[in-house]
């Protein structure tokens, strides 16, 4: 006998919700860097530790592997992605095609729903004190505006690029600061269908994260002035 | 992010093909990998590596200890993140091009080598032939393939799953492509404009060529585009 459910079932059932929150708490771990480029895991241990089964847990690294936060090869474990300079700002550029396109998109059809939704998530970035949590929750905004656009394959480029530098940052080890001010000024931007503000915050926002992740010294020295 | 090689790119293909055209259907499970490798001439770790871009697509599931079963494309297409494009309309694509491809062609002016530019021409001059034999069906294949090269002179692997996403979307569009020669002599000729600014190494013509080429596009597919107005004039 075998305990799994039918081929036919599950492939009705493609996302379950329990791989949504499973996805949450793995990404929140990377983003925590409790789970960084050095750690060694399979698709087994990982669901243990998770207490998951090892087929969501598939799912999730499928998933993260399309946003580059997880590598995975052939006969090889899957790892964290591990970033160097060069693809970070190949990364950042991309980003910002992609992104400032979306925005404006978004800025033509803003919807109450998703500015509704956006809105519950700024406010819980506000309240957020997890580090880990707090990135992630910065990765969804970003994606959840893309998503306003109504231009799904260039929605889904920009979600192979938001969280992978949000990886960055993790990986850098630097101070967060606190992105919900930005977003809410980009939110409000949104809704006024202000694209030309929108457009600035969004800039402001990628020059500051180019300027911290790509000049490492200057970072290094922000921080130990800060601390 | 899936290292990609282009026996891996062929296979995946290959496969993609074969569930386009139903081979096997819904719910069915492929072959075993022993046997699937043996029929297409592949090695198994090449295989994994394809039937994981399948996955990806939310085109196949892999079963621990079972097999790999195909899913209902279209069950797949709005619930999977990883199968937006198949729910893409042409506008959205045009859109993405107008996006990313001026941007690319810019790289691309600012690195390529001679050889690289020859490579180019060669493509150009299949499309050539293809409007000269009236062979609309190469004539669409060289336009594909000439995307596809400037994407890989990027050398930049975070463009590689959005090139496999357009021109999946150009051959799935491949019907409004062939409809008719003239459209394919202005496109070959857009095309060259895009490569002369190319050869020259001007980065900032070479965009202009490829915006003024996508827009021209939509205008052939009778889409009307909106592109926002960059505010800032940057």
């Amino acid at each position: 006998m075998n305990n799994y459910a039918s081929p036919q079932t599950l492939a009705t059932l493609p996302v379950r919700p329990s791989v949504d929150d499973l996805y949450s708490r793995v990404l929140d771990a990377i983003f925590e860097q409790r789970i960084h480029s050095a750690s060694r895991f399979t698709e087994e241990s990982l669901a243990q530790m998770f207490g998951a089964r090892r087929s969501d847990m598939r799912d999730v690294l499928t998933r993260l592997s399309h946003q580059q936060v997880i590598i995975l090869r052939v006969n090889h474990r899957p790892r964290v992605a591990e970033l160097d300079v060069e693809q970070t700002r190949q990364t950042l550029h991309a980003r910002r095609l992609a992104e400032v396109m979306l925005v404006r998109l978004a800025c033509q059809r803003p919807c109450a729903q998703g500015l509704k939704r956006l809105r519950t998530l700024v406010d819980n970035e506000r309240q957020c004190a997890e580090r880990g949590r707090a990135i992630r929750l910065s990765v969804e905004f970003h994606l959840q505006l893309a998503q306003m656009a109504g231009n799904a394959p260039l929605a889904h480029f920009l979600e192979s690029l938001v969280p992978l530098t949000s990886l960055a940052i993790a990986q850098f080890d630097l101070q967060q600061k606190d992105y919900y001010v930005e977003h809410m000024e980009m939110l409000d931007a949104l809704e006024r269908g202000d694209a030309a503000t929108a457009q600035v915050v969004l800039n402001r926002h990628l020059d500051y994260l180019e300027d911290l992740l790509l000049n490492p010294a200057s970072a290094l020295g922000q921080n130990c002035a800060a601390g | 992010m899936i290292t990609s090689s282009t026996v891996v790119t062929s296979v995946v293909e290959k496969l993609r093909a074969a569930l386009a055209r139903g081979q096997w259907r819904s719910g069915e499970m492929l072959p075993g990998q022993r046997e699937l490798a043996e029929q297409l001439g592949i090695s198994r770790p090449s295989l994994r590596e394809a039937v994981i871009v399948l996955e990806t697509l939310g085109l196949v599931r892999s079963m621990p200890g079972k097999g790999v079963v195909v899913l209902e494309a279209s069950l797949s297409d709005g619930q999977s993140h990883d199968s937006a494009v198949a729910a893409a309309s042409l506008e959205d694509v045009l859109q993405l091009r107008y996006t990313l491809e001026p941007f690319i062609v810019g790289l691309v002016a600012q690195s390529i080598s001679s050889k690289e530019v020859g490579q180019l021409r060669l493509t150009l001059m299949d499309m050539r032939e293809a409007l000269e034999a009236n062979d609309s069906e190469a004539g669409v294949s060289a336009y594909i393939a000439f995307h596809e090269e400037l994407f890989t002179l990027t050398s930049n692997p975070i463009f590689q799953s959005v090139v496999q996403q357009t021109s999946n979307a150009l051959k799935q569009s491949a019907e409004v492509l062939r409809n008719s020669p003239e459209h394919l002599a202005e496109r070959l000729e857009e095309n060259e404009a895009v490569v002369r600014a190319i050869r020259s190494k001007n980065s900032a013509q070479a965009s202009v060529e490829m915006r003024r080429h996508i827009l021209r596009e939509g205008q052939r597919m009778g889409i009307e585009l909106n592109i926002p107005e960059d505010n800032l004039g940057s």
